[in-house]
């Protein structure tokens, strides 16, 4: 058994990106990009001793052996840390507030014939807005080289621009030998994803994938699952504030529409229309809904590390509604598939608004059953 | 591209305000014209007309400058070496355009400090440091060495030099006395200081006069303890804001005065008695490490001082 000295403090690094959902709690580890989840009873521990001298801690409790061993785990994993009181006073948590430079962070560009005729209309856009990011998209269309070759000439020297990534629909004239010094010429490109391909493959120093999934609209879109999850610093303190997939986010169908997201169904303006005139307040209509918002979501402890989705949701009637997609059930801390799963329809109810009640009985019974 | 500069560009962007990199590497660079009026330049994506009064962020332009000085007073070089230099003087006139004509964040010609110069500076002001001495002698090290448990060394220049086809990076090393005796008997003198076991290291930023400091718990991990650059990048050091103590911060930006640094990365250790130490200064900051991850948005702050100074403030 480890031993403290009378002036060792328990500091817990950043009590703030501990998260707790209904059934158990997260750390986020951002810097390290680990999901640690842990009992909401550890989350309430760190949260009540935070700062305090550790042998004035563990005078609390009866099961001291077991309190020690918490703060080992915690220290060995660096989430806390035995300090002195002047540690105490200068570490500081991190401020939560999320800053971007641009008015749009992405775009995606549904690519055809008229967006090849208008990609300098596009180009005024990214300019314009700053966007950080813009991704082309083809489901059936055929795309040949030498506009993939024209789209990466057309924003080689956009300002803010850091990243043009492709997913287009397999060609024989789209082979790696043809695209390789293409995108080695350009060191903006980012991601090159070539769907309903007859083989997988991935290039890594070009970053081009071939894989054999086809990708027929954008309606594939929404889906909720572990595999989705982003734990970094920016995502974390976006998702914090704002919506986390639709946040400054403006995408352009194929006919030049322009949308919040490329399922919607909803059409914002056009492209050749005067930007002057934009209704900026209905494309931001969805950006300010952030998780702790969300029915069921604001009960789950991956709110800050999951993409949200406004456009499959349970009752379309009610902004707030739960993403459709979603594959997880936080009252039991379950995955669909996983054993004991059950739907959270069958953890509490929807009232007449449209809001999730959990029943503690329910769930109670749902997991006893189990 | 160094992605900082991308991030404060976006930001100077977003404030309205227009902006052009120069990348000393562009193939494409030109200076049409230098006038005491104006400079017109040109470089692979536009050219660009700068006037008297401009705004000028020399980002680390100064770190290429000192490693050609050397070969300035060669009589004979080959005709590349000599379009080369031609090149970097062309460049420099432009820098000293920018300091003469133009409202100037960093000095590059200030960036050049000299280890020892900077720790007398810094005793001066009354912040802690490790014993050191500077030596080119194994007797005088042994006699140094004799005092302390264990010694730190550490080189003047921050360059890494090619051996065997791989680059050698030089940090910060230990040294026990047991093993002097392996040390010739006369060397290329070098700072000695004593060995400090830290329980923690800070990278403070300076900009505008505020000290945005990080704590780097690289003690627990063997890789990083002697120097945190040793980077693991399985399991990065935990890092976190800190609060430096306000009269320690004071000092320190002090310090920056006197060697005239508008920004400097500064590196402190925090021993197991809470002692402060402060080890050395690095006057081409890198500051995206502190940034990122205390959320500290200091490529915004950057942006805000380079407008601010646009308008005269």
């Amino acid at each position: 058994m480890k031993t403290f000295g009378v002036q060792d403090f328990f500091i817990v690094f950043d009590i703030s990106l501990f998260v707790t959902g209904y059934a158990r709690a997260a750390i986020y580890d951002l810097q390290r990009s680990i999901l640690q989840y842990i009992d909401k009873e550890i989350y309430f521990f760190c949260k009540r001793h935070n700062k305090k001298k550790i042998l004035d801690i563990i005078s609390e409790y009866h099961n001291k052996e077991d309190v020690i061993q918490l703060i080992e785990f915690l220290v060995k994993n660096e989430y806390a840390f035995i300090g002195s009181e002047s540690d105490a006073t200068h570490i500081k948590p991190i401020k939560h507030i999320w800053k971007e430079p641009c008015l749009i962070s992405n775009s995606v560009v549904e690519f055809s014939s008229y967006i090849n005729d208008n990609l300098f209309v596009i180009k005024g856009l990214v300019d314009k807005y700053l966007i950080q990011a813009i991704e082309f998209v083809s489901y059936t269309d055929i795309i040949e080289l030498m506009d993939i070759e024209c789209v990466l000439q057309t924003f080689a020297n956009c300002t803010a621009l850091h990243e043009i990534s492709f997913c287009v629909k397999y060609d024989s004239e789209l082979c790696k030998e043809n695209l390789i010094p293409v995108l080695r010429q350009r060191p903006l490109s980012n991601q090159f994803v070539i769907h309903s391909a007859p083989f997988t493959e991935y290039i890594q120093d070009v970053k081009l994938l071939y894989v054999q999934q086809k990708i027929e609209s954008f309606t594939e879109c929404g889906r909720v699952d572990l595999a989705y999850l982003y734990l970094n610093k920016r995502f974390f303190m976006e998702a914090r504030e704002y919506n986390s997939c639709l946040n400054r986010k403006l995408c352009i169908d194929s006919k030049g529409f322009i949308k919040n997201c490329l399922a919607m169904s909803e059409t914002l303006g056009h492209i050749s229309d005067d930007m002057l005139n934009f209704p900026w307040d209905k494309l931001e209509k969805f950006w300010h809904i952030k998780k702790d918002l969300i029915e069921v979501c604001k009960d789950c402890e991956y709110r800050y590390a999951c993409q949200d989705c406004r456009c499959f949701v349970k009752s379309p009637e009610n902004v707030f509604s739960q993403p459709s997609k979603c594959l997880y059930n936080p009252y039991i801390a379950k995955w669909e598939g996983e054993c004991g799963y059950v739907p959270i329809e069958e953890c509490g109810i929807f009232d007449n608004q449209g809001r999730f009640v959990p029943d503690v009985r329910k769930i109670r019974s749902s997991q006893e059953h189990f | 591209m160094d992605p900082t500069t991308t991030l404060v560009m976006q930001w100077v962007l977003s404030l309205d305000f227009d902006v052009i990199r120069i990348n000393k590497d562009d193939p494409n660079f030109q200076i049409v014209y230098l006038s005491t009026e104006c400079v017109k330049i040109k470089t692979t994506y536009r050219s660009c007309l700068i006037k008297k009064g401009d705004v000028f962020w020399f980002r680390r332009a100064g770190a290429f400058s000192v490693f050609y000085t050397g070969k300035k007073n060669e009589k004979n070089v080959n005709s590349e070496t000599f379009c080369f230099l031609e090149r970097q003087e062309a460049w420099r006139a432009l820098i000293y355009w920018g300091l003469r004509f133009g409202k100037c964040l960093d000095n590059p010609f200030k960036a050049d400090v000299n280890k020892l110069d900077v720790l007398i500076k810094a005793e001066d002001l009354g912040i802690q440091i490790p014993a050191w001495i500077l030596t080119g002698s194994r007797k005088e090290l042994c006699s140094f060495a004799e005092k302390y448990d264990k010694i730190a060394t550490k080189n003047f220049t921050t360059l890494q030099y090619t051996h065997k086809n791989k680059a050698v990076k030089i940090l910060t090393g230990c040294l026990f006395p047991k093993d002097i005796s392996n040390v010739p008997i006369s060397f290329s003198p070098m700072i000695f200081q004593q060995y400090i076991e830290k329980k923690y290291e800070l990278r403070c930023f300076l900009l505008c006069n505020r000290l945005y400091s990080m704590a780097i718990f690289s003690q627990q991990d063997d890789k990083t303890r002697i120097d945190f650059r040793n980077y693991n990048t399985q399991n990065p050091n935990r890092c976190h804001p800190y609060q430096l103590p306000l009269a320690i911060e004071k000092k320190i930006i002090r310090l920056a005065h006197l060697l005239g640094l508008d920004t400097a990365s500064f590196d402190i250790l925090i021993d197991r008695n809470d002692n402060l130490y402060f080890l050395e200064v690095n006057p081409v900051g890198q500051f995206g490490m502190v940034s990122y991850p205390c959320n500290y948005n200091l490529e915004k702050k950057i942006a805000e001082h380079l407008v601010s100074l646009a308008n005269g403030l």
